[in-house]
C-alpha cells in the first residue's frame, strides 16, 4: 500500500525535486543526493504519508530544506563556482542554440543573484508554475510575502534584461 | 495574434499580477519560432523558463536503483539501527564494568594499607618496674656510645705529634 502510495505520488515530483534542489546548490551531483535523501526520508516517515494532502509540496520542502542545509554545510565549499545550466534547446538550429545559450546563461545568472526567498519563488512560479498557496507551503510563507518578493524579483530580472539588450550584451 | 493582449499580459506579468492560466498563454506566445520585434526583449526569459522545465535527472537510472534498495532495504536498515543500539549498550556495561574493577581495587588497597598500624600498649603493670627496665635499656646503649671514646683519645696524640713537627719545621727555618 505504502509502497504503491510512494510510487504514484513521490517518485514522479523527482525532477521537480531536482531542478529545485540544483537551483539551491547550483551542483548536479550534489542535487542528486538530495533528491534521494528527500525520498529516503518520505519512505522512512511513510507511515505519515496520509497526513500530507499535498505530497508534492512536502517534498518541495524537503528538498529546500535539505538544499539549505548543504550549502550552509562547512564542507559545502562555498568558493566552488554554480555549475551552468544545461538547457536542452531542443528543435533550435546549432547556432540559434549557441546564439541563445548565452542569453539564458545571462538570465540564469541574474536569477541566482536575486535574494534567497524570490530566487526561490522565481524557481517555483515561473518555472514550475506553481500557485501562490502552494509556494506558500512549500517554503512556508504567507501569501502576501509570496506575492511581494515575485515582483521584486521579476522587476529586477526585467531591469537587468533591458540592460543586457540596450547593452547589446 | 492579438499583440495588444500580449501586450497587456506582459505589462501584468512584470506587476506581479497575472494568472497561471495568463502566465501560460505568455510562455506558449514567446516560444513560437517568430516573435514580433517589440516583444524580443524578453522574450530570453520566457524561453529561459520553458527550458529550465525541461531539465531532468542526469541519471535516472541510479536512483531508481537507489530507490528499489530504499523500499527493499528498509528492513536491512532497520536491523542495522538495532545492532547500532545494542552496541551502544556495551559501550555503557564496559564503562560500569571498568568503574567497578577500579573501585574495588582502590578499596583493599586502602585496606592493605590501613592494616600495619602501631599498637600503643603498655607492656609493664607496675611502673616502677617499667623505669628500671628502661635505665637498663639506656645504660646499655649508653655503654656501647662510651666503648669506642678510648680510640678516640688515642687519636688526640696525633694531632700532638702534628704540632711538634709543625714546631720543628719553623725552627728549621
Amino acid at each position: 500500500m505504502f509502497l504503491e502510495d510512494f510510487k504514484n505520488r513521490v517518485l514522479p515530483t523527482k525532477n521537480k525535486l531536482y531542478r529545485f534542489a540544483f537551483r539551491i546548490v547550483g551542483d548536479t551531483d550534489e542535487a542528486e543526493d538530495i533528491v534521494q535523501e528527500v525520498f529516503l526520508k518520505v519512505w522512512n516517515n511513510r507511515s505519515e504519508m496520509h497526513l500530507y494532502r499535498n505530497m508534492e509540496a512536502w517534498c518541495m520542502r524537503l528538498t529546500k530544506n535539505l538544499s539549505l542545509d548543504k550549502v550552509k554545510s562547512k564542507s559545502f565549499k562555498t568558493s566552488r563556482e554554480k555549475q551552468e545550466v544545461d538547457l536542452p534547446l531542443n528543435g533550435y538550429s546549432p547556432h540559434q542554440q549557441t546564439e541563445w545559450n548565452d542569453v539564458l546563461q545571462k538570465i540564469d545568472v541574474f536569477i541566482n543573484e536575486l535574494p534567497e526567498k524570490q530566487k526561490h519563488i522565481i524557481q517555483l512560479r515561473d518555472v514550475e508554475g506553481y500557485s501562490y498557496k502552494e509556494i506558500a507551503d512549500i517554503l512556508e510563507l504567507d501569501l502576501n510575502q509570496i506575492k511581494v518578493n515575485l515582483f521584486r524579483a521579476r522587476k529586477t530580472i526585467k531591469d537587468k534584461l533591458q540592460k543586457t539588450e540596450s547593452y547589446g550584451l | 495574434m492579438d499583440f495588444k493582449r500580449i501586450r497587456y499580459l506582459l505589462e501584468k506579468f512584470w506587476e506581479g499580477e497575472t494568472s497561471l492560466a495568463e502566465e501560460k498563454e505568455l510562455k506558449r506566445f514567446f516560444n513560437r519560432k517568430y516573435v514580433p520585434e517589440e516583444f524580443r526583449e524578453y522574450q530570453a526569459y520566457f524561453i529561459f523558463l520553458n527550458e529550465s522545465k525541461k531539465i531532468t535527472l542526469s541519471n535516472e537510472e541510479k536512483l531508481e536503483t537507489k530507490i528499489e534498495g530504499i523500499t527493499d532495504v528498509s528492513k536491512k536498515l532497520k536491523v542495522y539501527r538495532r545492532k547500532r543500539t545494542i552496541f551502544n549498550y556495551t559501550k555503557v556495561a564496559a564503562t560500569f564494568l571498568i568503574l567497578l574493577v577500579a573501585t574495588i581495587i582502590y578499596q583493599t588497597e586502602i585496606k592493605v594499607k590501613k592494616t600495619p598500624q602501631v599498637v600503643r600498649e603498655d607492656t609493664y603493670k607496675d611502673p616502677e618496674v617499667a623505669l628500671a627496665e628502661a635505665k637498663k635499656a639506656l645504660l646499655l646503649v649508653s655503654a656501647q656510645l662510651n666503648s669506642g671514646s678510648k680510640y678516640v683519645v688515642e687519636i688526640s696524640h696525633l694531632s700532638a705529634a702534628d704540632k711538634y713537627f709543625k714546631n720543628t719545621k719553623q725552627e728549621k727555618k
